[in-house]
């Protein structure tokens, strides 16, 4: 491994390369964390965290100066020197006023660098950290500060929130309502003052005299300019009507929710303030939220509103279809005869998978129909129980009948794609005559790892299920022998936090193939182990036999054998219908129910029937040879296939039968 | 190698075909990035069987992505060779390596099709390159190996598969290209072009994934019109078995 530190070109790179990535502590030598250039590179390509930097490059007054400038925020992080440094501090507050606050009391005294903060995008306090009172008496920096923020005012000394300059430099801004608050008496009692502040700011009208609070006149120039400031209108005027349509169709039809009950109940108002807002139905009485010409002026607007109409519009069909198909529609809300309706269902799923969650009783036993739904948002199954998942998207594939048994494999395909790096079957049950001999329950057909350089690869490391081979039934796991650099053999992790762990062994690139006696019944995935494993190796010395899905090829192959409604090219699958494929016959390696398999210290050999089971026929290969696998087989009678007599002369080399 | 063939600052993205084949493209004789060049040289003295081969930007971009992996494909008979790549590889670049055992070669097909028609040799015995047939079957078995099947019809850029699954979603419309053009691509930049001719609205979707990944902005993406679009198109550009 290269032992040479990386010299600052490299290590520039590096930070180039990995950007907002960049782990300063680990990335960068020791050596190179003050170097100016580096520091650069840093600042060019990501952020920079000015408290890892040592102690040298916090104290570098160049470093200072390009951190300042590159990110200004960091000023607050910097020594007390620096911050009492006027170069750096004027540098800092020209960038942004918030670092006004950390400089030395002396430098927030000085006149220039306290201009430079009040000029440069100033915050609404940035005045109150003026630390020289004889600058707080200079109007220039007062009026500075006003204009520089529409808040200032209120932060000001008080001794200035007289000043007929500074309040005019305050007006002639977007007068805001705490500006407005502390404005003098005779402000807040001037008819234009008054209604620019509720122009600019609404909730200003909470703040204008009692003389203009009570003048109708103000109040519909007021509505007319702004319409929120009508929830800070009298009581008295939240009553008066033409008051309360002005602000209502100058503003937010919500706003109605602070108008009198007496006007809720206006059919004017409540047209406008549903056609500004169809979700203020929801402030209007009873009568108006069953009020025909109110419901169809809703129609327009959110699916929300639905949740608010009355109940004799809510079970109408040609309302709810129009709003089942918008943003905010619920059918939590709707009446039985809604969520029954498969068409107003089929909208509001579409338009949103949680509306499957109330959809009425009769259409969730619907199997054809809830397929119809996953065909128009398949997110619906994030909320579909797992018994309809079973029963309703379920894939079966299943290989056709061989030597009397037939093995299935089932499988949810258009659920979550992978789990937990886990393609999972529901299971896998061998039977014969129909009869289940073995049931294999959910176990990872597909075994994956995030890999490549950021981990984003999904790469298979394993394909695994059952194999009918002769009379005998395996559990087989495939591996890809796939291997990227995040596997390899150096010791570490190539990149912290991606990727499998580094191995030290090969052992992660091997096959498995285990046996599994007839008298097992029911397997789950956990207690393959105990099975007998009779190969563990990277060889490709895996019996050849019956399975549902041998590789991860197959797998695509079948996914979208299903999907495409064409095929091509030599596939292992035939499609039966949507739900079912049938897996292709092909030659097993076997002879009259003998299976020729690899056995760790016995090589190739063929595993033969025993009237005590596979735990026997296994026990009498490991203390026979291969004369006994040939004697037993030419004592045998019966059709041999050519397949087969290929079989046997390539694994004894000669003409076995003759 | 003329030098009207390196005036473009990247190598075509198709794959050239002859005689109903494609071939290595002599344009790729030429490393075309400095660090790709540089990587070359650290390499061209590693002399102990195993074959290391260059591909993607850093051999077909003059100036690749600052963010760009290293490509590259490594076919090897033993594991100290690999323990000897890592000695002399350089240690500030991200590498993205396919370790292949020199007996399963040809078991990818997607790799193996990389490896002769798409890779420079940057050490090792030179290697016999296999021209590929460019028919139905090349391109039935990368929509295989892409399996838009089996991409979710809503893609997450928070998920760790996203990458992936755009990467195989793009290169579908690489794989139709071929089979209504005969133009083969996996470059991701020319893929969303294609796309974009099949359905401007395809292209204006997957540029907005591509930049939520490359930014690592949060960002759901609906692509089931592009998958039943790849679906069908499909089905009407290749016939039954």
């Amino acid at each position: 491994m290269n032992t040479t530190p990386p010299n600052v070109a490299e290590v520039c790179a590096i930070v180039a390369a990995k950007q907002y990535d960049l782990n300063f502590t680990t990335d960068v030598p020791d050596e190179l964390k003050s170097d100016p250039e580096v520091i650069a590179c840093i600042l060019e390509n990501c952020s920079l965290d000015f408290t890892k930097l040592p102690e040298q490059a916090q104290n570098d007054p160049a470093i200072l100066r390009m951190v300042v400038k590159e990110a200004p925020f960091e000023y607050e992080n910097f020594p007390e020197w620096a911050r009492d440094d006027r170069d750096l501090t004027l540098a800092a507050v020209t960038e942004t006023a918030d670092a006004f606050k950390y400089a030395s009391e002396r430098l927030r005294g000085d006149r220039d660098v306290v201009s430079a903060a009040l000029s440069a995008r100033p915050s609404y306090d940035t005045i109150a950290f003026v630390s020289d009172s004889s600058l707080l008496d200079d109007v220039a920096i007062i009026l500075q500060a006003v204009q520089g923020h529409n808040q200032a005012y209120a932060h000001i000394p008080e001794q200035w929130r007289a000043d007929p300059a500074v309040l005019d430099a305050v007006i002639a801004m977007d007068i805001d309502a705490s500006s407005f608050q502390l404005f003098p008496d005779a402000y807040r009692d001037n008819d234009e003052i008054a209604l620019k502040a509720v122009t600019d700011d609404g909730s200003s009208y909470e703040y204008v005299s009692a003389r203009l609070r009570a003048d109708r006149t103000f109040a519909l120039r007021a509505m007319t300019a702004n319409g929120d400031a009508l929830r800070y209108l009298p009581e008295e005027m939240k009553d008066d009507k033409e008051v309360v349509l002005a602000g209502l169709k100058a503003g937010d039809g919500l706003q109605v929710s602070g108008i009198s009950d007496r006007l809720k109940s206006d059919v004017d108002v409540a047209l406008t303030a549903v056609k500004s807002d169809n979700r203020a139905l929801q402030y209007l009485t009873p009568e108006r939220r069953n009020d025909e010409r109110v419901i169809n002026a809703c129609l327009d607007g959110t699916g929300a509103a639905y949740e608010y109409f009355g109940d004799r519009f809510k079970s109408d069909i040609a309302i709810a279809t129009t709003m089942a198909g918008k943003w905010g529609f619920s059918l939590e809300h709707a009446p039985d005869i809604i969520r029954n309706t498969r068409n107003i269902v089929r909208r509001a799923v579409e338009t949103d998978a949680n509306n499957y969650k109330f959809i009425g009783d009769g259409l969730k036993e619907d199997m054809d129909f809830l397929r119809e739904l996953h065909a128009v948002n398949e997110r619906i199954l994030y909320h579909v129980d797992d018994d309809i998942k079973n029963r309703l998207f379920v894939t079966r594939i299943k290989t056709e009948e061989h030597r009397g048994t037939v093995l299935e494999l089932a499988l949810t395909l258009e659920d979550s794609f992978v789990d937990g790096n886990q393609r999972l079957a529901l299971g896998s049950v061998v039977t014969r005559a129909g009869t289940p001999l073995v049931e294999l329950s959910r176990f990872p057909v597909l075994v994956y790892e995030d890999d490549g350089p950021i981990g984003s690869y999904l790469t298979a490391r394993s394909t695994n299920g059952l194999m009918i081979v002769g009379d005998f039934l395996f559990f087989v796991r495939r591996n890809t022998g796939a291997e990227t650099w995040s596997n390899h053999l150096a010791g570490e992790k190539f990149a912290p936090g991606w990727g499998p762990e580094a191995q030290t062994t090969t052992d992660f690139l091997n096959h498995e193939v285990y046996l599994v006696p007839e008298t097992i019944a029911h397997l789950d995935y956990a207690s393959i182990p105990s099975l007998p494993r009779i190969y563990f190796g990277s060889e490709d010395n895996i019996p050849r036999g019956v399975q549902a899905i041998a590789t991860e090829d197959h797998y695509r192959e079948a996914l979208t054998a299903l999907e495409q409604k064409k095929n091509h090219g030599k596939s292992h699958y035939v499609r039966v219908d949507d739900h079912t494929l049938r897996v292709k016959s092909s030659p097993a390696d076997e002879i009259f129910g003998a299976a020729r398999v690899f056995v760790d210290g016995h090589g190739w050999r063929f595993l033969i029937p025993h009237d005590g089971g596979a735990m026997k026929s296994l026990e009498r290969l490991r203390q026979t040879d291969d004369n006994d696998d040939k004697a037993w087989i030419r004592q045998q009678t019966g059709e041999v296939t050519a397949y087969q007599r290929e079989l046997l002369r390539r694994h004894f080399g000669d003409d076995v039968l003759g | 190698m003329s030098s009207a063939d390196l005036s473009e600052q990247s190598a075509s993205p198709l794959w050239p075909v002859m005689d109903g084949h494609f071939i290595y493209p002599r344009s790729l004789d030429v490393i075309r990035s400095e660090s790709g060049r540089s990587l070359a040289r650290r390499l061209r003295g590693l002399d102990n069987g195993m074959q290391v081969f260059l591909r993607g930007s850093r051999l077909e971009s003059e100036e690749p992505f600052h963010r760009a992996d290293c490509d590259l494909l490594v076919v090897y008979d033993s594991r100290d060779q690999i323990r000897e790549l890592a000695a002399v590889l350089p240690s500030n670049i991200i590498y993205d390596i396919r370790l292949i055992p020199r007996a399963r070669h040809a078991e990818n097909f997607d790799v193996y099709a990389l490896l002769h028609c798409r890779s420079h040799q940057l050490c090792g015995p030179p290697m016999q390159r296999t021209p590929i047939a460019a028919d139905s079957d090349f391109a039935w078995r990368h929509w295989l190996q892409y399996c838009p099947a089996g991409i979710p019809s809503t893609l997450d850029s928070r998920s760790s598969h996203a990458l992936f699954h755009f990467k195989s979603l793009v290169r579908c419309f690489g794989v139709l290209s071929f089979l209504r053009e005969g133009k083969f691509t996996r470059d991701i930049h020319t893929c969303i072009a294609i796309a974009g001719e099949r359905d401007p609205a395809f292209a204006h979707k997957l540029i907005g994934l591509r930049n939520s990944l490359e930014r690592a902005h949060a960002a759901t993406m609906d692509v089931h019109d592009i998958l039943r679009h790849l679906s069908t198109e499909f089905d009407s550009s290749v016939g039954d078995e």
